[in-house]
């Protein structure tokens, strides 16, 4: 019977389309029955895999972690740090020792006190390299977590490091109870003990993850929502179609393709947010023939990126320019970006010895969709220069198992970091954590290591100007478009923020509003 | 040669055979010939007509791209319907020489076959194809191999059952005391007579193989894109769906008009090869 799946897709859809018409009467009753029970439904459309908190790697499991943990500092939307389990912190003078203040009478989901033995026990595992904690490098150059009474934290850094509050914001670094991390780590990964807004009551894993109102949560009067359903969507249009009939709230995630029509309807509204999000065509620069930096030249000449924007993100997006950093960040070096000229391509490919072109296997996940728009965009731009790519899809986990930092050329997908150094940190340093380029450029290092260090605004500008120009100039990866974050949610949801970094959420300051909601 | 022109004389006589044969010729000339006719190139962009509906010049519309959505189905038709021909060749060969053999042979060899054959038709079509196709990788020749096996179970109890009335049929008695031998009794004998259900019933799942085929690629386990394989076309204009509905729809009727067509002729050859019906 799967057999027929176009054809009865297809009847599907118009039947939907007309039910729609149909029912938009019953579904405003629905959504104005939820408005009672205060309870807000989210759809993401990658499922939460991974539950425990340090290991967490996608939006959605972010998402659940931020809601379950606490962490020292959290992100604001303008990628400052704020206070979290610390009320307060200061540095001295060298920037190499800074002392974080916890909150008193912080509760674990499971009774005990959070105090700062915990804090320290869980930095350390977050720093241990066999905990296997994405993002353990970008918690900084930590030397020393130690406790320092019941309610003070002092991390001791090798170098001097000013951004640590903020790196301190990673989503993998939530605090959880010491004599857990000594016993029984594993268990984390079934059953969360946390101190955030809300307790997980239900998970289903590609199904639904139901969290509850911690009543104990440490800032009184929130959360504001008794419950929020994070629900998985894999199909864009199902979630699309689900939000425009009032069966969930907020989409945390919308494609490009979708977005004018959500924000045209009635009812909802889109959220959109510039972003340093981006995707990158990541070549691994010890492999033939990406070893030759002419080719990764002669390929970057190959995106018009204007129109790459245009057809990847439906114009809701900026211009990359082969580096990690755009107008979002602090301090972006503003450069004239680079033309499209295949015919410079081929010059160069001709000289890195490929006069007759190059045959090149692009792999792109399915996952989000235009991952490999991307590719066969790409691919069609840089024929003109010489380039004969072609394409391969995967489904999500078979390229995370076999692709992701192994394969040599891909498709690869990332958020905006709080900072440039973190950025640069997480991907393209010799000690990157996921340095999937191999790029290994000590001059590179060298300006990242500079900036972090200095707190002088200045020189940082400097710095990380000379790294940017330098990715731009050897090309670790193709960087040709940045992508406003998208979202969705209906117009009784209130006091949501969509943050650009698009790993914050900040969930428990939402409510849904008393007026329900008018379909026509 | 004779016999080919007598059933298709037989097939033009009824009415869903005339239509099921032309549109089948219709469709296989497309296939042979369709890159040659297609207008433009197929993966070139036209970025100032993304999402045109039909005119002149895109006879069919284009898509998100300004990829020419007529084109893109002559060029696609190859891909989409041989390999489906293909495919089902492929299921119904093994397919038949398993059953003949099993049906010939009897006894536990027949036993294991068949048991064996039951054990595999537990599992459904299209979940054996990604069975399959999750050992090898995703490619076009890949789902072709997959669909080849999953149709073969199938086919190889269709054939044994014919091959089983056969069996006892005087004249294989006759072969059998002449002394022939068992290789000689199979093809000679056999296999002619059982050829007619075998036709029939593998042109009826051409469809099916085209709609699977459609379904892999669909699902993003056959064709990679940007090959206009139909059933491609259909998974990556889903999200367009809401700006223009040319890009989901001619791909859509494509594979409907393949499928019925397909259909009909095996309705058509059914009636004609059927010796009962044959007065």
């Amino acid at each position: 019977m799967k057999t027929e799946l176009n054809r009865r897709q297809l009847l599907k859809l118009c039947a939907a389309g007309a039910s729609v018409a149909l029912t938009s009467g019953l579904s405003s009753i629905s959504v104005a029955a939820t408005r009672a029970d205060n309870t807000l439904r989210l759809s993401v459309n990658i499922t939460p895999g991974v539950l425990n908190p340090m290991l967490s790697r996608a939006a959605a499991e972010y998402m659940m972690s931020e809601m379950l943990y606490s962490g020292l500092t959290s992100l604001g939307t303008d990628m400052t740090a704020q206070p979290d389990l610390a009320t307060e912190w200061s540095s001295n003078d060298d920037v190499t020792q800074w002392r974080f203040t916890l909150r008193q009478g912080v509760k674990f989901s499971n009774g005990q006190e959070l105090t700062s033995k915990d804090v320290v026990a869980s930095l350390r595992k977050l720093l241990d390299p066999e905990t296997g904690a994405p993002g353990r490098r970008n918690l900084g150059p930590i030397k020393m977590v130690e406790a320092d009474g019941d309610y003070t934290v002092v991390v001791t850094t090798e170098t001097p490091f000013a951004d640590l509050p903020v790196a301190l914001t990673y989503p993998t670094a939530k605090v959880v109870p010491a004599d857990i991390i000594a016993t029984n780590f594993d268990s984390l990964a079934q059953v969360p003990v946390g101190s955030g807004p809300f307790r997980l009551q239900e998970f289903r894993v590609d199904e639904v993850a139901v969290l509850v109102k911690n009543p104990e949560y440490f800032v009184a009067g929130l959360p504001y929502l008794n419950q929020i359903e994070i629900k998985t969507f894999p199909d864009a249009a199902g979630s699309t179609a689900a939000l425009l009939a009032g069966e969930i709230d907020m989409i945390h995630d919308v494609q490009p393709t979708d977005f004018a029509r959500i924000d045209q309807a009635s009812g909802v509204s889109g959220l959109r947010t510039p972003s340093g999000r981006f995707l990158d065509v990541v070549m691994d620069t010890t492999v033939a023939p990406f070893d030759n930096i002419l080719v990764r030249q002669a390929l970057s000449y190959c995106v018009d990126r204007e129109a790459m924007i245009e057809l990847v993100a439906d114009g809701y997006g900026t211009p990359g320019n082969d580096t990690p950093i755009n107008a979002a960040y602090h301090y972006y070096a503003d450069a004239p970006h680079k033309s499209y000229d295949p015919k410079k391509a081929k010059t160069l490919l001709a000289e890195a010895g490929y006069p007759n072109g190059l045959d090149l296997e692009l792999i792109a996940s399915v996952k989000p969709g235009y991952r490999s728009t991307m590719a066969v965009v790409l691919r069609e731009m840089a024929k003109a220069g010489g380039f004969n790519i072609s394409v391969k899809t995967m489904d999500h986990s078979s390229y995370l198992d076999q692709v992701w930092k192994k394969g040599k050329f891909y498709v690869g997908f990332y958020n905006m970091m709080p900072t440039e150094g973190m950025s640069f940190n997480l991907l393209f340093t010799s000690g990157a954590s996921w340095n999937e380029t191999k790029w290994n450029n000590t001059t590179f290092d060298e300006y990242v290591r500079l900036a972090d260090e200095t707190t002088d605004s200045e020189k940082r500008k400097e710095l990380y100007a000379n790294a940017q120009s330098l990715m731009q100039k050897e090309v670790p990866a193709l960087i040709p478009c940045f992508f406003d974050i998208l979202g969705a949610k209906a117009d009784y949801v209130n006091g949501y923020e969509q943050h650009p970094r698009g790993a914050s959420f900040a969930f428990h300051k939402i409510w849904v509003g008393s007026n329900p909601p008018t379909k026509s | 040669m004779l016999f080919l022109i007598k059933t298709l004389r037989a097939l033009m006589r009824s009415p869903q055979g005339a239509v099921g044969t032309v549109l089948v010729f219709l469709l296989l000339l497309i296939s042979v010939f369709g890159p040659l006719l297609a207008p433009q190139d197929p993966e070139s962009f036209n970025f100032g007509s993304r999402f045109a509906p039909p005119s002149a010049e895109f006879l069919f519309g284009t898509d998100w791209f300004g990829r020419d959505l007529f084109s893109r189905i002559l060029v696609g038709a190859r891909s989409t319907v041989l390999l489906a021909i293909l495919a089902t060749f492929i299921g119904t060969a093994s397919g038949a020489l398993i059953g003949i053999f099993s049906g010939f042979v009897g006894g536990w060899v027949d036993e294991l076959i068949m048991r064996t054959i039951d054990a595999i038709m537990a599992i459904p079509g299209l979940l054996l194809a990604l069975m399959i196709l999750t050992v090898l990788g995703s490619s076009s020749l890949n789902a072709v191999i997959a669909i080849g096996v999953a149709f073969a179970p199938g086919m190889a109890r269709i054939s044994r059952s014919t091959t089983l009335a056969v069996r006892e049929l005087d004249y294989v008695s006759a072969a059998r005391a002449r002394g022939e031998s068992k290789l000689w009794i199979i093809f000679a004998e056999i296999l002619p007579n059982m050829v007619a259900p075998v036709i029939v019933e593998a042109t009826i799942r051409v469809a099916f193989a085209i709609m699977t085929l459609a379904t892999l690629s669909f699902l993003g386990l056959g064709a990679q894109p940007p090959s206009p394989e139909w059933g491609l076309m259909i998974a990556d204009a889903r999200e367009h769906m809401f700006r223009s509905p040319w890009p989901i729809l001619a791909p859509g009727i494509s594979i409907a008009l393949v499928a019925i067509a397909f259909n009909l002729l095996g309705d058509g050859l059914r009636d004609v090869l059927n010796p009962h019906s044959q007065e």
